[in-house]
């Protein structure tokens, strides 16, 4: 069983027009404080045999050196060699120095934001790297020996038409990175691009982006192994596989969700409340019904599908028979397709996940 | 306390939609202390959650009142509330039967309207006094003289002073009270008659059974007594006599005059009918009262369930509706997209639409409804005649000599700076021009003979769309007459879908045909394939579309937080998809159905 502990540092030096996770922008006084915060949040949980540890944002590589040097230290207690570490990057933020300390605590995996390469496509998402730097933040990370590096890659973006994202793609094949996720642009409210009124693409436009980018990853030696990410052999992202084989994770900071001992909680994300000892906003405790649906839900994201015996030695049901009203007609349209071992969404079809959820679940 | 006739006043209140009925009435409750001014809700007659939600009266109601009048002595009052809506004279009919007398209200900022005065003078012709009172003087708009005129002048009812009011204020709502001692007949009738005692309204409850609102024409009724329906001679045996005020309070004897309910027992929900006559066994009459003019529906739709397990169910709650709603008419029917269903037959189409409501709401069900249809009259060549109330079962084309529609006879009532957009609009509609009559220098009414079918389809939002909501209207069928119609239908995927198939004047065929298609595809959601959407007449397409094939439909980004917001959002997808049948492998919601009614405002 893996388990997974997640730290939200929602701190940025700059807001990106599309991004509606928990973020502010950077503030010296506040980070202080938010890692004493912090620090509470996490000692109120007893955490243990943690698999993966995840630090995301925000923009953990905003932190000073100093501070990110007091986030070490809060997570000390949990490192361990074999541990898969995380921590998320942007280009423009990240120093030799802070690479060097980062690989002296265990920092194993980084996953950095590109969103695009195009100048055009990144000034109008308020974004601030050049090309260049790229190249140069990734030969830093392997000099001190972080090999593992994913990429974020978002389509749809304004002016990033599809001649545009085949050549983002192009750059990216070429940074040899061992990860790749790519998401398509949603247009969320508490986001520049919402007050802007920005369209999201449209149906056809986000399936003919998508297949090519399937199409053209997989050719070059990436698999995809979740709807949106891609792999180098082994490479997958185990933090992430963590949420989608519906197992266990702490998730500490504001706005973070956590899942355990069979509740789902998702923490506050007003500053002054976290700062003021109030974490979770709201918590959901999951019958086996809700443990099921989460289990669908989730797994069937994975190229791999629902893993048949696991299930049934889970939930102690037999998956195929229960389910069977509603799995013969998928099958036969070809959306699903299973064997003794899983059941899996056809590779055709996972972009019309929700459909076929909808009609397994409800 | 003890009444005699002559100090019993059973009336009623007709008004528009607005004119300020149901704010009167609570100022009369709370006036003679029948509600205290704590317990007053707004609209207290209006019991339905959704008269409520609307402003309108729906179901008729009955409350008693007691008042001591300024001739020192004390009335009893019954109050019988009527619904405003075309739709709903049926019920006024009912509620009139039950009365010696009327309220007139017309909204001083409005004056006489259409409706209102069909309602005038179907109390006239039921012998009723009509009194008229003007509303809503206290706002600066009232034009009181304006409408003193048309009262007097235009109805030719005389007018006292003194009725001047303002139902919201309270102003001079105490010279009502007055009034309606003064002017409104006391009860005729003798208590030593034989019994007879109308049916005017009835409920089901499932401790009492079925409850019925009586008025006592003749003689008196005791808890105990043995009555006769004399529609159907059945007997049952008095268990609860009550008057409402308006909250239930049990009486032991109801007498000549009194308006109160009844309960025995009675579990056959159809065996009670308003317009019934029940007398008892001791003192039983010879014959019973006249009832009153039966309305025949004038739409038809089907009705489905969404879920076909609630079809028992949706049986079950027509009944229960049909109960004290003689004008609702249902049977079973098949159809091969929606499954098994009714078809049922409305007054008109708010009354289709609060029956759909009452049905969702107060029964649970979720609906499918079909459009509207009027009922056609087919002529075969051999000589016989089909009533069609379901568009899809038009025999074949070349079996059909002719098919005749029902016209109605349409009296508008305008300000004359309309009447241009009127005229225009009547024209759009197939409309007949007949007549046009000045009330005064400023308003007319037009009188066009149009057909129902186009009225059906939306010709009231039309109507107040082109004239900022001035005009009003009345209607009553006038005859079926030979028009040149088609059945336009609709393939989903190649297949005719039989619901929604539509009946048309064969010169609009082509453009509706058109229209219609276009928005099924932006109705109907994205399927796994693309599916053609074809309108045909007689096998000929002449319109295409097509529903573009499911491209898209995941969270791409699914990480830590996201988890319990996608569950969340599926769910919410889900409740969208509520409202949906599967025809074949298509999935249709609700709104297809009634595409037909909104066509035209695309053309």
């Amino acid at each position: 069983m893996s388990r997974g502990l997640y730290i939200h540092i929602p701190f940025c030096s700059s807001l990106c027009a599309y991004c509606d996770y928990a973020k502010i922008l950077y503030e010296p006084n506040y980070v202080e404080r938010y890692l004493e915060a912090l620090k509470r949040e996490l000692e109120s949980y007893r955490v243990k045999d943690i698999t993966s540890l995840y630090i995301g944002g925000g923009t953990p590589s905003a932190l000073s050196l100093n501070q990110l040097k007091k986030l070490f230290e809060i997570v000390e207690p949990y490192l361990y060699h074999g541990l898969s570490f995380t921590i998320e990057c942007n280009i423009e933020n990240l120093t030799e120095e802070k690479i060097s300390l980062m690989a002296r605590h265990h920092v194993n995996r980084v996953s950095l934001g590109i969103q695009s390469f195009s100048k055009e496509v990144l000034v109008l998402s308020n974004r601030h790297h050049h090309e260049e730097d790229v190249i140069k933040i990734i030969n830093l990370l392997r000099k001190y020996g972080i090999y593992d590096i994913n990429g974020d890659l978002i389509y749809g973006l304004p002016k990033q038409n599809f001649e545009v994202l085949k050549e983002d793609l192009k750059k990216m094949i070429s940074l040899d990175l061992t990860h790749i996720s790519t998401y398509l642009l949603g247009v969320h409210p508490h986001t520049r691009f919402y007050l802007e009124k920005v369209e999201e693409p449209s149906d056809e436009e986000a399936r003919r982006y998508y297949d090519y980018i399937v199409s053209y990853l997989e050719k070059n030696g990436y698999r995809r192994y979740e709807v949106s990410n891609f792999a180098r052999n082994s490479y997958q992202s185990k933090h992430n596989l963590i949420y989608w084989h519906n197992e266990e994770y702490y998730g500490i900071g504001l706005g973070a969700s956590g899942y355990i001992g069979k509740i789902r909680y998702t923490n506050t994300r007003s500053l002054n409340d976290y700062l003021n000892g109030k974490y979770i906003l709201e918590s959901e405790a999951l019958n086996i019904d809700d443990e099921i649906f989460y289990e669908i839900m989730l797994t069937l994201r994975l190229e791999e599908g629902l893993n048949l015996k696991k299930f049934n030695e889970k939930y102690h049901i037999d998956f195929i028979s229960k389910y069977q009203e509603k799995i013969k007609p998928l099958q036969k349209e070809g959306l699903i397709e299973y064997d003794n071992s899983n059941l899996r969404v056809s590779r055709n079809h996972l972009f019309i996940l929700d459909y076929i959820l909808r009609r397994i679940l409800f | 306390m003890e009444y005699d006739l002559k100090h019993i006043r059973n009336f009623s209140i007709i008004a528009h939609i607005d004119h300020g009925k149901s704010t009167l009435a609570d100022r009369l409750l709370e006036l003679t202390g029948t509600v205290s001014k704590r317990e007053m809700k707004e609209q207290l007659l209006d019991s339905m959650d959704l008269e409520r939600e609307r402003g309108i009266t729906i179901k008729l109601n009955a409350v008693s009142l007691n008042y001591h009048a300024k001739n020192n002595e004390d009335y009893l009052f019954n109050l019988i509330d009527t619904p405003g809506h075309v739709d709903f004279t049926y019920e006024v009919s009912r509620s009139l039967a039950a009365c010696e007398g009327a309220l007139l209200v017309v909204d001083a900022t409005q004056g006489v309207e259409a409706q209102t005065l069909a309602n005038v003078y179907l109390a006239i012709e039921n012998d009723l006094e009509v009194i008229p009172i003007i509303n809503k003087v206290d706002l600066p708009s009232a034009d009181v003289e304006r409408t003193k005129h048309e009262i007097e002048d235009n109805i030719g009812l005389p007018f006292d002073e003194r009725l001047q009011v303002s139902a919201k204020t309270g102003y001079q709502v105490e010279n009502v009270l007055e009034a309606i001692v003064e002017y409104v007949p006391c009860p005729k009738g003798k208590k030593e008659n034989p019994l007879q005692a109308l049916i005017f309204d009835s409920f089901y409850d499932s401790y009492r059974g079925v409850v019925a609102q009586i008025v006592i024409k003749e003689g008196f009724l005791e808890v105990g007594d043995t009555i006769v329906f004399m529609a159907n001679g059945e007997e049952y045996l008095v268990t609860e006599l009550g008057i409402r005020t308006p909250k239930d309070v049990k009486v032991d004897r109801l007498e000549v005059g009194e308006v109160g309910y009844v309960a025995a027992q009675i579990k056959e929900i159809d065996k009670v009918r308003p317009g019934d006559t029940i007398t008892c066994v001791k003192r039983k009459a010879s014959t019973p009262l006249a009832g009153y003019r039966k309305m025949n529906p004038m739409v038809y739709c089907g009705l489905y369930p969404c879920d076909s397990n609630k079809y028992q169910d949706l049986k079950e709650a027509l009944m229960k509706l049909s109960l004290n709603d003689a004008s609702l008419h249902f049977e079973p029917e098949t159809s091969s997209a929606l499954g098994f269903g009714f078809r049922c037959g409305f007054l008109g189409l708010l009354h289709m639409d609060v029956i759909e409501e009452r049905l969702e709401r107060e029964y649970g069900i979720d609906l499918i409804l079909t459009a509207p249809s009027v009922i056609y009259h087919v002529y075969l060549n051999d000589g016989s005649m089909i009533n069609l109330d379901n568009p899809s079962k038009l025999p074949d084309l070349s079996l059909i000599k002719e098919i005749q529609e029902p016209f109605v006879e349409a009296k508008i009532m305008t300000p004359k700076d309309y009447i241009g957009p009127i005229m225009k609009l009547a024209q759009e509609k197939r409309g007949l021009y007949i007549d046009m009559e000045y009330l005064d220098s400023t308003r007319v009414v037009l009188t066009y003979q149009l057909p129902l079918s186009e009225i059906i389809y939306n010709f009231f939002d039309k109507l107040k769309s082109y004239t900022k909501g001035y005009a009003s209207f009345d209607y009553r069928l006038s005859e079926y007459k030979t028009s040149r119609l088609v059945k336009l239908d609709i393939m989903l995927n190649g297949n005719v879908i039989d619901a929604l198939s539509s009946i048309v004047y064969r010169d609009f065929a082509y453009q509706r045909g058109r229209v219609l298609v276009e928005k099924l595809k932006n109705i109907i959601p994205r399927q796994q394939f693309e599916v053609p959407v074809q309108a045909a007449i007689s096998n000929k397409v002449i319109a295409r579309s097509d529903i573009k094939a499911m491209r898209k439909d995941v969270l791409a980004k699914c990480y830590g937080g996201d988890i319990s917001r996608k569950k969340k959002l599926l769910e919410k997808q889900k409740e969208g998809k509520k409202r949906m049948k599967s025809i074949g492998t298509v999935e249709v919601p609700q709104e297809a159905f009634m595409a037909i009614l909104s066509v035209e405002d695309e053309e």
